[in-house]
């Protein structure tokens, strides 16, 4: 398992709500620090993805180091 | 910009402001007053600044000073002021204040993202010890700064910067293109339009005054004048936040490092003895 995920929502063969969801069913799929980023930017997606294990969310655009204090937030 | 025109607008804000203005710092300058320009009806900075010098209006001058004031902000910016707000001063000043409301106040505070991170902490704090009262001041030299600051609506890049997504899910909501704070955080605070260096001795009691990376500037003076003031605010067992990069050794006798907490301060009580004699 890697240590951390930067995902995207919309995706080709499957999306990344579902690719979480998938994740975290799997053993020791619970470690991976997950940050969404994405142009769904509504309190639905944040809260779905919140819900489902997403430890941060990054909404595009975005400016500055965002990504990287995203990860420290989350623990990184 | 010109010598004279950059020299104008250096004296103007220290004079009112107490504020120490680099003249190699055009682009900075320039930044800051387009908008001013563009929003009072002049064509050019030169032709702003020529009405300020042949009108000598107040509200004129002052558009210019407090532009140049303006402050960079971001929700819980530092991290580690706000854990040791929580951590530490809270149970210590509830400990001591007996049930009374602990009073705090963010001194430059911009357009609110750090009075409102406090605000955040302290109303997840409140829902499971109704018993906690803090109450929450604010204020800033800009009343622009302040307008938007009370609105509590902060656009998708401000919302990034510093604000965990979880507690961007719980306390705000999605208006248009900006997020909007949520009533019950906004209405814990209390705004007023304050001149650090016009004298702040009679504002009243804070246990704990923010006042971060504002004195940095400052002249020598202000800084000086703002933290003897300062003394009035603080009580003996209240503290003062600066930014952590802030040295104030040789400005202020009246204030005493934390150890191991950079940018916190408390009272010196040896300078009280000194007072007292």
């Amino acid at each position: 398992m890697p240590d951390a995920i930067l995902l995207d929502w919309n995706m080709p063969v499957m999306t990344g709500i579902e690719f979480l969801r998938r994740l975290r069913a799997e053993p020791g799929g619970e470690a991976p620090v997950v940050v969404f980023c994405t142009v769904e930017n509504d309190l639905a997606h944040i809260n779905e993805a919140l819900e489902v294990g997403a430890d941060e969310y990054i909404m595009k655009p975005f400016d500055g180091d965002i990504i990287a204090a995203k990860f420290a937030e989350a623990g990184l | 910009m010109k010598a004279e025109e950059i020299a104008l607008v250096a004296s103007l804000s220290r004079a009112r402001a107490g504020l120490k203005v680099a003249p190699e710092k055009t682009y900075l300058m320039e930044s800051r007053l387009s908008p001013v320009a563009r929003r009072e009806g002049f064509d050019s900075i030169s032709a702003l600044l020529a009405a300020v010098q042949e009108r000598r209006e107040e509200p004129l001058i002052w558009n210019v000073v407090e532009a140049m004031a303006g402050g960079e902000t971001s929700f819980f910016r530092d991290r580690w002021p706000f854990k040791h707000f929580v951590d530490d001063m809270l149970p210590q000043l509830a400990r001591t204040r007996g049930g009374a409301p602990i009073r705090v106040w963010s001194a430059a505070c911009a357009t609110g993202q750090e009075v409102y991170s406090l605000a955040m902490a302290i109303e997840d704090l409140a829902a499971d010890d109704p018993s906690l009262k803090v109450e929450f001041a604010a204020s800033d030299l800009s009343r622009l700064a302040l307008e938007r600051a009370q609105s509590g609506a902060y656009n998708q890049f401000e919302v990034q910067r510093g604000l965990p997504i979880r507690l961007l899910a719980k306390h705000f909501e999605k208006e248009g293109d900006n997020w909007r704070l949520s009533s019950a955080v906004r209405q814990r605070v209390r705004w007023r339009r304050i001149n650090l260096i016009a004298g702040i001795r009679q504002i009243g009691r804070f246990d704990v005054v923010f006042c971060r990376h504002v004195l940095t500037h400052m002249t020598e003076d202000a800084q000086k004048k703002v933290l003897e003031d300062l003394t009035f605010v603080v009580p003996e067992d209240g503290y003062l936040v600066l930014g952590f990069k802030e040295d104030i050794a040789g400005l202020a006798p009246a204030f005493e490092p934390i150890v191991g907490r950079p940018g916190l301060y408390r009272r010196n009580p040896a300078y009280q003895a000194a007072a007292a004699a």
